[in-house]
C-alpha cells in the first residue's frame, strides 16, 4: 500500500471521523506525524486538516528526532521508574 | 416462472428504505423498492467497527483513572508534568472541568458506568517506595468523598462495577508494600471484602462488568500480559488469552461476554486492539495513535471511548480522545456476480 505522510494537529473531535478510518489507513505517530494512505480519500483528509506534506525522510527524521528525545528523558528517569516503563524503540514508518 | 412465495412459501419482505437498528436482526432479507436492490443483514459487532476522534482533554496526562460511556466519562487525576487531582467531564463531544479529587495520584483505578456516579480505588504516590495507597473516592455527581480504604495499600489494580457495587482485583506496591498480588476485594457501598485471589498475582491490565461477573484482561509482569480471568462472584477461572499481551494500563470496555481493550504493549509500535465475544480474542481495528497508561469509559464493546496517556516510555502525556463504535449489524447489498 502506498501512503503519504504530514504533520497536523489533532484538534479533537471530528478530527477524523469514523467514516474517514473506513476510507483509507491513518495512523499518528511522536511529532504529530501522520502516516495517510495515498488516495483520494487520504487526500482529501490531509486537505481538510491542512495538513503539511512530508517526504517519508522528512516524516522518518521527525519521529526519529521525537522517540530519541523521549529515549534521553527515560535514560534520566529513576532505576525504579524505568523498571515500570519500558525504553522507548525506535521504529520505522510504513 | 416459479414466484419465490411458491418455492419458499413466504413472500420476501419490501422496504421503500432501508430499516432502522431497531427493526431488523442478522439473517433478514428484504427488497428495496426505492433503490431495487435486494438487501441482507449481516452480523455486526467488534469486527465492523471503527475509530473517531473525540473531543481532546484539557489536561494531557497519564497513569489516569476513568469511568462512564461514550457519552458520560470521568477523566480523574493522573500523571500530567506531576500528579494532578484535576477531574474532567466528558460530554461525547467536549472535556469539562469539574470537582477535583482530594488526592493527586496515579495509577488509581475507576470503576462506575456514567459520570455521575464512580469510585476511585487505590493509587500511587511519588517515590520513596512504599507508593500504594489504599484511599478510595467516591463520586456523586457533584461532590468527591473519601470513603472507607480498601485492606491493602496498592497500585494499578484492576477494577469494574459501580460507586455502591465494584470489585479491584490484583494491584502492586514494592519495595515495602504488598509486592505484586492478585488481591480481589468487594465493595457494597459501605465497606471492602476481601475475596479470591487472581489466579496469576498481577497488577495494570483492564477489568469490567459488575462485582458478580467481571472480566479481567491482560497485566504485568511477564508472563501474565495476555491472560484473561472470568469472575462468578467467587471465583476467578483464567479463560482464552488474548493475542498480544498488554504490559502497561490498557482500557477495557463491555462486560463479560462482549469487551473490548486498546493500549498498546511495549514492544510495538502499533496500536493494537482487540475484542472479546464471550469465548475467544480477536484483533480488530487500531486506534489512531499509539498509547499506553490511558483510561476509557467501561460500559460498552460497540459504543467506547479512551482517553490520555502516553506513548510507551515517552514523558509526552496525551490529551487525545477516541470514540469506538461498532454497528449491531450491516447492510449488504445482494448481487450476482
Amino acid at each position: 500500500m502506498a501512503y503519504k505522510y504530514c504533520t497536523a494537529t489533532n484538534w479533537g473531535k471530528n478530527f477524523f471521523t469514523h467514516e474517514e478510518r473506513k476510507q483509507f489507513h491513518l495512523s499518528g505517530h511522536p511529532g504529530e506525524v501522520w502516516v495517510v494512505s495515498d488516495n483520494l480519500y487520504g487526500d482529501q483528509w490531509i486537505s481538510k486538516v491542512s495538513g503539511a506534506i512530508k517526504s517519508k525522510d522528512e516524516a522518518q527524521a521527525i519521529v526519529t528526532g521525537e522517540i530519541e528525545a523521549a529515549q534521553a528523558a527515560w535514560d534520566a528517569l529513576s532505576a525504579e521508574e524505568q523498571e515500570r516503563n519500558p525504553r522507548p524503540t525506535l521504529y520505522n514508518l510504513p | 416462472m416459479a414466484e419465490y412465495k411458491g418455492i419458499k412459501g413466504f413472500q420476501i419482505q419490501t422496504r421503500s428504505e432501508d430499516p432502522g437498528p431497531t427493526e431488523v436482526q442478522p439473517g433478514d432479507f428484504y427488497y428495496n423498492s426505492s433503490t431495487g436492490q435486494f438487501k441482507t443483514i449481516n452480523a455486526g459487532g467488534a469486527p465492523i467497527g471503527t475509530w473517531s476522534s473525540g473531543g481532546n482533554m484539557n489536561t494531557a496526562r497519564s497513569y489516569l483513572a476513568g469511568f462512564g460511556s461514550q457519552t458520560s466519562a470521568i477523566a480523574a487525576s493522573g500523571l500530567a508534568t506531576t500528579r494532578v487531582t484535576n477531574v474532567e467531564e466528558y460530554n461525547g463531544s467536549s472535556w469539562t472541568e469539574i470537582a477535583d479529587v482530594s488526592n493527586a495520584l496515579n495509577h488509581r483505578a475507576g470503576a462506575g458506568i456514567t459520570a455521575p456516579n464512580g469510585i476511585l480505588i487505590g493509587g500511587g504516590s511519588p517515590s520513596p517506595s512504599p507508593r500504594g495507597r489504599n484511599v478510595v473516592e467516591v463520586w456523586d455527581g457533584s461532590s468527591w468523598t473519601e470513603v472507607a480504604e480498601i485492606g491493602a495499600a496498592r497500585y494499578g489494580i484492576a477494577a469494574s462495577g459501580t460507586s455502591t457495587a465494584a470489585l479491584g482485583s490484583g494491584g502492586y506496591d514494592y519495595p515495602g508494600g504488598v509486592g505484586n498480588v492478585g488481591l480481589t476485594e468487594s465493595w457494597n457501598g459501605s465497606a471492602w471484602t476481601e475475596l479470591n485471589d487472581l489466579n496469576s498475582a498481577r497488577h495494570y491490565g483492564s477489568q469490567v462488568g459488575p462485582y458478580t461477573a467481571a472480566l479481567r484482561a491482560a497485566g504485568y509482569p511477564s508472563p501474565t500480559k495476555a491472560l484473561t480471568e472470568s469472575w462468578d462472584g467467587t471465583s476467578w477461572t483464567e479463560v482464552g488469552d488474548m493475542n498480544t499481551g498488554r504490559a502497561g494500563i490498557c482500557s477495557g470496555s463491555g462486560d463479560q461476554t462482549s469487551m473490548i481493550v486498546a493500549g498498546v504493549p511495549n514492544a510495538t509500535p502499533a496500536a493494537l486492539v482487540e475484542a472479546w465475544d464471550g469465548t475467544s480474542w480477536a484483533e480488530v481495528a487500531e486506534n489512531a495513535t499509539q498509547r499506553q497508561s490511558l483510561a476509557g469509559g467501561r460500559v460498552s464493546s460497540t459504543a467506547a471511548v479512551i482517553f490520555g496517556g502516553q506513548r510507551p516510555g515517552s514523558p509526552e502525556r496525551k490529551n487525545e480522545t477516541e470514540e469506538w463504535n461498532a454497528a449491531a449489524f450491516v447492510i449488504k447489498t445482494v448481487t450476482t456476480s
